[in-house]
């Protein structure tokens, strides 16, 4: 009997980068300002959380001397015409996630390695892209996300696709903003020789050695036997070798499919009271827990996440002792982080999400339960009554702002939706 | 009206503020007060009052009397700041009403019933 092995796909890797993704998001939506972060632009930097610091540069900054990490007042200093922008984490965040989830519209294996850099897998994906470059321009149309606001090109995005991952980063750091570069397994290596040893992913301190060492550029590297350089820098310089050649092993790690129930809401104008805020994260959990996802299912990680008017961003995850699916107990859980929180402005958007989904299990019952009873048969009672009617269409009154001086803005109805 | 109310959109879930202003229409005396005031009718909206936005068409009343006379300045930071002159007054019949201005309308406009 004769058996055949079959070749196993040669890897293929792509790496779509966005250099300064905060940045870039902020220019791209500024119609003032030139957009992208090219060198021959205007020079702008984007402000750290707290507003003192320099939290990322364009080139054009970083031409004139700015850079991450020096205060605002050195930064302007060095750079007269610096344009200073104040940073809106939550709306970078939001880009970089529509980022990830548009490659994962083309390969299913996609790694994050950090807010603008988006791996992925290209194994198989010929058949499906068979025209040349298709793939490519495939992955490029990724970055056009947010329609005309963030086009690919303003926010600078480029495309490396090459054999290893490293290979692919540095053929992405290399395109052009809004091109696509591939590079053979075979021209690897010639294609790293001249590129510069900063690219590796080493620590500073081992930058600091490499320079020391004269060992400028990545052909440098790879021009010295392996032992050598792991005698220098340990198993990293031992991986930053292989990298040099174009072998980087270092496999791409997609993020798991984790099942996830997910609600909204948005609020006009912002929220500015706490109670408002619970209120509101209360009828979210309600409207989650009714996902078919939810239904007859344990909970075992509940994430908040909060967007302030101006963009700024509030996070926090509750992982429960014990999985629960009821309603009770799961606001219990998350109620004191919200009463803790400090949002930092008017709330904008409030997202809950639940994780963790698991199969309903058995629990112990409590003994005395006439008031559980009660509250059973209330929303049985509405269920019938939304089944009907289409809606619930009963409302309870709860306090929102009740020491306002606005009053409409002291009480509000919200839907009784067990 | 500047500083509108604060509602949650979303499937459902939403928080309907209560005690919604009521629109007026009011007539100004010489002095640029209250002199004569329509309320909305009641329609058959929920909760039984007008919505903003609605043209009044209820009975017109005399102002007797005001008797109080005070203002809210709210949310100054916002683009559009909340300021109201309110007005406690006594209608003929005898009947009070909580009135107010919204002070970014012009003076014969943006006139609303407030109930508390």
């Amino acid at each position: 009997m004769q058996t055949t092995r079959q070749q196993p796909t040669a890897p293929q890797i792509s790496c779509l980068f966005v250099p300064s993704l905060a940045l870039a998001v902020e220019l791209a939506e500024r119609p003032g300002m030139a957009s992208g972060v090219g060198a021959g632009e205007q020079p702008a930097a984007l402000a750290d959380e707290a507003g003192l610091r320099v939290a990322e540069a364009s080139l054009a900054a970083l031409d004139r001397g700015v850079r991450p990490g020096q205060t605002l007042r050195e930064a302007v200093a060095y750079c007269p015409t610096l344009a200073v922008l104040e940073p809106r984490p939550a709306r970078a965040r939001h880009v970089a996630a529509q980022l990830v989830a548009a490659v994962e519209a083309v390969s299913p294996l996609v790694e994050e390695a950090a807010p603008g850099e988006v791996y992925a897998d290209l194994r198989g994906l010929d058949g499906l892209y068979p025209r040349p470059g298709a793939l490519e321009q495939a992955l490029l149309a990724a970055a056009q996300i947010d329609g005309k606001a963030l086009g690919g090109k303003a926010l600078g995005a480029r495309l490396g696709v090459a054999g290893s991952r490293f290979t692919a980063r540095a053929a992405a750091h290399a395109a052009a903003p809004g091109e696509w570069l591939r590079v053979a397994a075979a021209e690897a290596r010639a294609f790293l020789a001249p590129l510069p040893g900063e690219w590796l992913p080493l620590e500073a301190a081992e930058q600091g050695w490499l320079r020391l060492l004269g060992l400028e550029t990545l052909g440098d590297l790879a021009a010295l036997p392996r032992h050598a350089v792991e005698a220098q820098f340990g198993p990293a310089g031992g991986q930053a070798w292989l990298a040099a050649r174009g072998e980087d092993p270092t496999p791409l790690t997609p993020r798991r499919f984790r099942e996830r129930v997910i609600e909204t809401a948005q609020a006009q104008p912002p929220l500015v009271s706490r109670e408002a805020v619970l209120h509101t994260v209360e009828q979210l959990l309600g409207r989650a827990l009714r996902q078919p996802q939810a239904q007859r299912r344990f909970v075992r990680a509940v994430r908040l996440q909060a967007t302030t008017e101006d963009e700024h961003a509030w996070e926090r995850t509750r992982v429960l002792k014990e999985p629960t699916g009821d309603r009770a107990r799961l606001w219990t859980a998350i109620r004191p982080a919200l009463e803790a929180a400090e949002f930092g402005g008017p709330i904008a958007e409030l997202t809950l999400e639940l994780g963790g989904l698991t199969a309903e299990s058995a629990r112990q019952v409590g003994l005395f339960r006439e008031y559980a009873r009660r509250r059973e048969q209330l929303d049985e009672m509405t269920r019938h009554l939304k089944v009907r009617y289409g809606q619930s269409p009963l409302r309870r009154v709860v306090a929102v702002e009740p020491w306002s001086r606005i009053p409409e803005r002291r009480h509000a109805l919200i839907d009784y939706d067990p | 009206m500047s500083g509108s109310h604060p509602t949650v959109d979303g499937a459902g879930g939403a928080l309907r503020p209560l005690g919604l202003p009521r629109p007026l229409q009011v007539r100004l005396d010489a002095r640029g007060e209250p002199a004569e005031l329509t309320p909305a009718a009641r329609g058959p909206q929920r909760g039984g009052g007008a919505r903003p936005g609605a043209a009044p068409s209820g009975p017109t009343h005399e102002v007797e009397r005001i008797e109080e006379v005070w203002r809210i300045a709210e949310e100054w930071w916002r683009e559009a700041p909340l300021q109201r002159t309110y007005y406690r007054v006594l209608v003929d019949g005898g009947r009070a009403f909580t009135l107010f201005h919204d002070d970014a309308a012009p003076p014969e406009e943006g006139w609303y019933e407030q109930r508390y």
